[in-house]
């Protein structure tokens, strides 16, 4: 064996990038299967409807307000996302706008866990299979919006860290990436629990 | 000239902590515990519609782990980031990756892959040992067609302890050792993708361990491996250990999945294209796949069951709404893929050493990778042969009868490879060519059973029997295992630079092959002559053959401590040296490479590569290191 110095210097710059963003999507990919496992059972509960455990009396549709909040605010984080990242990209500090990315995370993320203690009348855990697997997915995606708050409060951190902006841009798109999807499955999530009862 | 010496840095408080490695992260488990438990309590109130003792019990459980990791130090990077802290300077590379070598570096938080490997190697042979003991136990008291020495109750969580400690040995038993010691080496990088992660993945597995067997302590599990609801909704406490223990099991088998995929992809040296891949890499690849996408669903449905104990849901009680068939398919999604988990890395294992051994070339290289990823593909689409029995849709079973019968295909295919690379060779029978061949009689009879509980008319008579029981051994424990046994054996010397007794590990593997045969051909038998497994009780028609089946069952556990004994005796009390840095004269990277291996592997990925398989070539010689060979690229 032998080895290329010029070769082998691109690929340690490309690397780190290319890995964050490949274990990412790595990660995307069981969470998938992870709501595909609760859209299944979801589903086969709703569909068997056994002993007629499927939605009992008493259980108040969903509002759409808290949810519009919620969505609003992640779409806004998403946004912010962005252009820090397009600000990182053109080497300048991307620091004020990924903070306020983080702010509007957290704030979603306030929303939610609020949410969950006052989705309305008949919603406790043991009231049929209709509460308890929606209230487990949306405290699944309270797990999902809590990591990516944690993820972007390591972005921001000040620090000798965050004057790299190569890899804050780096995190930036992957964190994108991430935060997109938990924001597309949020809305898959409240179509369904509102729409398939 | 006169000198300057730098003060001594000052070692930083997160590497003191870490140091103190196992010890700290057991006061760690013990406080987490402790306020897990108290969090549990409270959390939950004490009604008619939860139980709040379940609710403590699992808390505290999720609490020990969280607490042991903090305790061996898992916290302090993400914590450092968090506070802005400066990126790890050389000193902590050079302290996390354990430079200073000595034995203490595997008892801590260690970031090289290679002492990973070793951790992984140790945690693996502990659960193999203790679900051993377990088993010696099953078939001492089935000497008896009535309990002797324990109650109905007792059989069956000792019963329960073996079977999910054998899981979790037989789920990390080749990727965890061989896949973390040898992958990053094989593809020429100097490390995993995700060092951290790869540490967590390990770690993840003594607390799961130590959970698991506390089970004993508070009633054990009553449901076996497979956990069936209702069974569970209803079972002790123990329960909730099983249920803890294997999500933490669980979310090892999916992190490490995605580790070793990000690692083969990216870390790839440059020019080492995919087909240029040993056999080793490619069946790790394919089962991390394998484990990435179908351990979220375990995850999901013990998730649901801690909720159903916890909070009184009923996700699984038909009463109420819920249905046990949710358990059942969710279980079987991840539990079918789960079995490939742990014999794909051993189809790679396999293939890798018997080129080395036949002294020929791989036949049909890319057939057997095709042959793995097939078996891989489809093992995504036979989960309801899980439940002919149990009352599926009838329009239903043919699908999976014909889908669980094709995958004996891409199996066929790599028997092939395997069969095409013997084919008029010059083997040398070793010992680790003796566990290759006995891996293949046994992995034979493990798949031909299959087809015909993948039949459903057969199924419907044997399902539960113990020829079920008697199949699945002679996948794990016949093929797996043989396949780790001689793993072991084969990489001993790149590891330690030492080597095993060749004529007592001859004597070793004959015995542990008449031993396994004799049992479980005995049990195979039993099983057709209708004996339900998981019972305490039998006919004493068939009290010969499972006296048969216990004393061959003793055999294989002398076998078995005699393999210990060796590996201990051989390693560390009275270590043989390996006749030569590379005694089988493989032509694999990992063999060239100086003893032992720098922490970081390459200074500079290494550029020209080639399939290590060329044993037919006349020049065909192992660069022997220290035989003037040189390896461009090695780390200083």
């Amino acid at each position: 064996m032998s080895t290329d110095s010029s070769l082998a210097a691109n690929a340690a710059v490309a690397r780190p990038r290319r890995t964050l963003l490949l274990g990412t999507r790595l990660a995307l990919a069981a969470n998938t299967t992870f709501q595909l496992s609760m859209i299944f059972a979801y589903l086969y509960l709703r569909a068997n409807n056994f002993n007629g455990g499927w939605r009992p009396d008493g259980i108040a549709d969903l509002s759409g307000l808290p949810t519009a909040i919620i969505l609003g605010l992640q779409l806004a984080c998403l946004g912010a996302v962005v252009v820090a990242l397009g600000t990182a990209r053109r080497g300048t500090s991307a620091r004020a706008i990924a903070v306020l990315a983080l702010l509007l995370a957290v704030a979603s993320l306030a929303v939610r866990w609020w949410y969950q203690y006052h989705l309305g009348d008949g919603w406790v855990i043991n009231n049929g299979t209709y509460a308890a697997t929606s209230m487990l997915w949306f405290a699944v995606l309270i797990v999902e919006v809590l990591l990516g708050c944690v993820w972007l409060l390591s972005i921001v951190a000040p620090g000798p860290r965050a004057a790299d902006k190569v890899a804050t841009a780096n995190h930036l798109r992957a964190f994108a990436e991430y935060w997109g999807y938990v924001l597309v499955l949020s809305a898959f999530v409240f179509c369904i629990v509102r729409l398939v009862q | 000239m006169a000198t300057m010496t730098a003060a001594p840095r000052r070692r930083p408080l997160s590497h003191t902590l870490t140091q103190w490695g196992v010890p700290l992260g057991i006061v760690g488990a013990v406080i987490g515990f402790w306020l897990g438990a108290l969090i549990g309590e409270h959390l939950v109130p004490a009604d008619a519609n939860s139980n709040n003792s379940n609710a403590a019990l699992i808390i505290a459980y999720i609490g020990s782990a969280v607490g042991f990791l903090a305790g061996m130090g898992f916290f302090h990077y993400p914590i450092g980031r968090l506070l802005g802290r400066a990126r790890p300077t050389e000193a902590d590379d050079a302290f996390m990756y354990g430079e200073d070598g000595g034995w203490k570096r595997y008892f801590r938080l260690n970031l090289d892959h290679k002492v990973i490997g070793v951790q992984y190697l140790i945690v693996i042979l502990f659960f193999l040992f203790a679900g051993g003991l377990g088993a010696m136990f099953i078939r001492a008291e089935l000497l008896q067609t009535q309990p002797s020495f324990t109650s109905a109750e007792s059989y069956l969580e000792i019963v329960g302890l073996h079977s999910v400690l054998m899981i979790f040995m037989a789920s990390a038993a080749i990727i965890g050792p061989f896949g973390n010691y040898f992958v990053p080496i094989m593809i020429g990088a100097r490390g995993m993708a995700f060092p951290r992660l790869e540490a967590l993945t390990f770690w993840l597995l003594p607390p799961a361990a130590l959970i698991l067997i506390s089970s004993l302590l508070v009633g054990g599990f009553p449901t076996g491996w497979t956990g069936y609801a209702p069974l569970a909704d209803e079972a002790v406490r123990g329960m909730d250990a099983y249920l803890v223990a294997f999500s933490l099991v669980g979310l090892s088998i999916a992190l490490s999945g995605l580790n070793m995929i990000a690692t083969v992809i990216s870390q790839r040296a440059p020019g080492l294209r995919m087909t240029q891949l040993p056999l080793l890499v490619w069946g790790v690849f394919v089962t991390s796949f394998l484990g990435l996408l179908a351990a979220p669903v375990l995850l999901v449905v013990l998730i649901m069951e801690m909720i159903d104990r916890i909070g009184s849901a009923t996700f699984f009680v038909p009463a109420a709404g819920g249905s046990p068939y949710l358990w059942e398919n969710l279980f079987w999604f991840f539990g079918h893929p789960e079995v490939y988990i742990f014999i794909i890395p051993a189809f790679g294992l396999i293939l890798e050493m018997l080129p080395v051994f036949a002294r020929k070339p791989i036949w049909g290289y890319r057939v057997a990778i095709g042959g793995m990823i097939g078996v891989g593909a489809l093992s995504f689409f036979v989960w309801q042969h899980h439940l002919f029995v149990s009352g599926i849709a009838p329009s239903l079973r043919p699908f999976y009868m014909f889908s669980t019968e094709a995958i004996s295909i891409p199996t066929s295919i790599v028997f092939l490879v395997a069969i095409g690379t013997l084919w008029r060779c010059r083997a040398r029978f070793t010992v680790p060519m003796l566990f290759v061949m006995g891996f293949m009689f046994n992995f034979l009879i493990g798949g031909f059973t299959g087809v015909f509980l993948s039949d459903v008319p057969t199924d419907f008579t044997l399902h539960a029997s113990y020829f079920v029981q008697a199949h699945f051994h002679y996948t794990i424990m016949g093929a797996e295992v043989f396949a780790l046994i001689g793993g072991i054996t084969y990489y001993l010397p790149r590891i330690t630079g030492h080597e095993l007794n060749e004529r007592a590990g001859k004597i070793q593997f004959w015995v542990m092959f008449l031993g396994f045969n004799g049992t479980f051909l005995s049990l195979l038998a039993v099983g057709i002559l209708g004996m339900p497994r998981r019972v305490v009780s039998y006919d004493p028609a068939l009290q010969g053959l499972n006296i048969s089946a216990s004393l061959f069952a003793f055999v294989l556990g002398i076998a078995m401590l005699a393999f210990l004994v060796m590996l201990v005796v051989d390693t560390i009390i009275k270590p043989r040296l390996a006749r030569s840095r590379n005694p089988w004269e493989s032509l694999g990277n990992e063999w060239r490479m100086p003893h032992p291996i720098p922490v970081h592997n390459f200074a500079t990925p290494p550029t020209d590569w080639v399939l290590p398989y060329d044993y037919d070539r006349d020049d065909a010689r192992p660069a022997l290191l220290g035989g003037g060979a040189s390896f461009p690229g090695l780390a200083e």
